[in-house]
């Protein structure tokens, strides 16, 4: 079940926000847990059984470490964290990356390892990062062991944030899990932000996708360099609106329910280095990867080549947290070596280059990392960036190329102003402006809400591209 | 304290051990499992259960206007469609790239076997006969069939023998 299926929208959901309102308060967190669980099911109930043991195991781990520290034996909570960790890692591996090892052991060894490995639990990515994020930060004192287990398992599995993030950590949903705000600002604000989100996703991640995945069905020597181009940066519109959308809705779903989430995403396409590009796309994760890797490592307070080994390591966990593929290990390393060029070797040299040269270079260089991201191997991502580049290319320009630009041009000049701030600010002006805008603004999301559930009804359903990580 | 810092230590590798025992068991008996089978392998263990005179290779835009799928999304996609709109033979294999695709397969499917259904209603009987008694639909961890042929089950048989 996802935020954009029908029977989410219709049934599941507006069952729980009724509940919820009804419930007294101390029953909130019980029945937000059971949505949460029957969420999880709903993809993968085989695992369900599991799900509980890995609440289970962390709880009692954050509780012992508490109490270790209590008994003034480091070294034991230090054993614990690090126990808890490598336990919760082997399991994220063994659904994530079992079957890459053992391919690669087979490449290497010439051996013949068969492996049948277990569908994925739904969210394993995240609700493992954020068990990380918790067992560290009560490790280093900065948030306190969980005591009640409703609580702890609602952190864990809160249905909002479980397939995709965001991130969370423990400390900031402790307080908001014992008590939140929930008044008709909030879940009015929280509804806005969700359909935004919706139709972010339904209007223009989906439209955009038709192009994307026609363009790539292409063969590949039947591409213009127009063609190539197209698929690029309609993939890179595609990929923003589907994953700050479920980000969006996400987050509004969460406001809905009382708990205050920050963004996940700030408009990374106006960004003037990679640098900021990373400050700006999937927030929660970059900030994940800096506060649990890289400042542990000793993050910038060390030698230039410890800064530098520190982001290749950050940069291939990025990579490969995405994927058990090579490509995504590249991707990971290309930022790596981008931001080590950026930091160390071109630092004076961007500093005297005009801003506007700045954000197309580091547009371009977004797009091309997006290539690695799409494409199914090394091989054809290399090819694709060939024809971008007009090598092997069907001329510059051709018929295929016309004929998908003239289909998405609308959409895609909606979503290139979108995906600017200037978008927003006009349309909160607009909307928000003076009193008699409020009629405008409810005319503008009843329109929308129309439109998404028109264009959910009319498509088959399509699921958020940030799922099978 | 302790006494405390014992009990969690037991409970916490109990609850290890007990995972452990509950993923062995799944890996051992879990009809969703992830097949690496080679899906052309797969489509031939299967075509070779039926006639495949009448039909010929589907390309990605077929599967697009048949189920509403985008074919692109999967890791294969193969389907077979008739030689002429006045038979009702069909063949789908999926080899999906994540699990939770399989809902929104199931009900694409479904989706077409109505439309089939409603276009052969009253004239075509013996194709409705084919799209109502000799239609399966088999989704088995990251492997989809869909086969409408009278020797379906035969066909049912081929694909989960080689899965």
């Amino acid at each position: 079940m996802a935020f954009n299926d029908l029977s989410f929208l219709f049934i599941f959901f507006p069952a729980i926000v009724l509940l919820h309102a009804i419930m007294p308060r101390p029953g909130k967190n019980i029945l937000l847990l059971l949505a949460s669980l029957v969420f999880f099911s709903w993809g993968t109930p085989e695992y369900l059984f599991l799900l509980a043991l890995i609440i289970l195991f962390n709880y009692f781990s954050g509780l012992q470490m508490a109490a270790q520290k209590k008994a003034d034996n480091p070294m034991g909570a230090k054993r614990t964290l690090i126990t808890s960790v490598v336990v919760n890692v082997l399991l994220l591996g063994f659904f994530k990356y079992w079957g890459f090892l053992l391919e690669n052991i087979n490449a290497v060894f010439g051996a013949s390892f068969s492996s049948r490995p277990l569908p994925m639990p739904i969210g394993v990515s995240f609700f493992t990062f954020s068990i990380l994020s918790y067992l560290y930060d009560v490790y280093r004192d900065r948030a306190p062991a969980a005591r009640n287990l409703l609580q702890f398992s609602l952190y864990v599995t809160f249905f909002p944030k479980l397939v995709s993030g965001p991130i969370v950590q423990y400390a900031v949903m402790e307080e908001q899990l014992k008590s939140r705000t929930l008044n008709r600002i909030t879940f009015g604000t929280g509804a806005r932000l969700f359909l935004i989100g919706l139709s972010k996703k339904v209007l223009l991640a989906n439209t955009l996708g038709t192009t994307f995945y026609g363009v790539t069905a292409l063969p590949s020597g039947d591409i213009s360099v127009m063609t190539a181009w197209l698929g690029t940066i309609t993939y890179a519109l595609m990929l923003y609106f589907d994953f700050s959308g479920y980000s969006d809705m996400a987050i509004g779903l969460a406001q809905m329910f009382g708990f205050q989430f920050e963004k996940n995403f700030d408009y990374p396409y106006v960004s003037s280095s990679i640098a900021e590009f990373w400050r700006r796309w999937h927030i929660s994760l970059g900030s994940w990867f800096r506060d649990y890797v890289y400042i542990p490592l000793g993050g910038s307070r060390v030698s230039t080549w410890k800064i530098i080994r520190n982001l290749l390591v950050v940069w291939s966990l990025t990579g490969i947290w995405h994927g058990a593929n090579w490509n995504f290990i590249f991707w990971g390393l290309y930022y790596g070596g981008l931001l080590i060029l950026e930091k160390f070797v071109l630092k004076n040299v961007l500093e005297k280059i005009p801003g506007f040269v700045r954000h197309i270079t580091t547009l371009l260089l977004v797009l091309i990392g997006w290539v690695f991201f799409f494409s199914p191997s090394l091989g054809s991502a290399f090819l694709w960036l060939s024809r971008m580049f007009g090598m092997g290319a069907n001329g510059f320009v051709d018929g295929t190329a016309r004929y998908y630009l003239s289909g998405c041009f609308l959409v895609l000049v909606i979503s290139v102003i979108g995906a600017l701030p200037v978008c927003a600010k006009l349309g909160n002006g607009l909307l928000y402006g003076s009193r008699r805008s409020v009629y405008l603004s409810m005319v503008w999301y009843a329109v929308l809400l129309m439109l998404c559930i028109a264009g959910m009804m009319v498509s088959t359903y399509s699921s958020f591209l940030y799922f099978q990580f | 304290m302790n006494k405390k810092i014992t009990t969690f230590e037991c409970l916490r590798w109990a609850l290890v051990l007990v995972a452990v025992i509950s993923l062995v068991s799944m890996f051992n008996t879990n009809a969703n499992t992830i097949s690496d089978a080679d899906p052309e392998a797969v489509a031939a263990a299967v075509m070779e259960q039926i006639d495949m005179e009448n039909m010929l290779k589907a390309d990605n835009q077929l599967v697009k206007r048949f189920y509403g799928l985008d074919p692109s999304s999967f890791d294969a996609c193969i389907l077979y469609y008739p030689t002429t709109n006045m038979m009702a033979e069909e063949l789908l294999i999926l080899k999906l790239s994540d699990i939770s695709q399989q809902e929104a397969v199931r009900s694409a499917i479904e989706a077409r076997i109505n439309t089939q259904k409603t276009t052969f209603e009253g004239y075509g009987v013996e194709q409705y006969d084919l799209l109502t008694n000799h239609a399966v639909i088999e989704i088995r961890g990251n492997y989809v069939l869909f086969v409408v042929n009278a020797r379906s089950a035969e066909a049912h048989k081929a694909f989960l023998d080689a899965l």
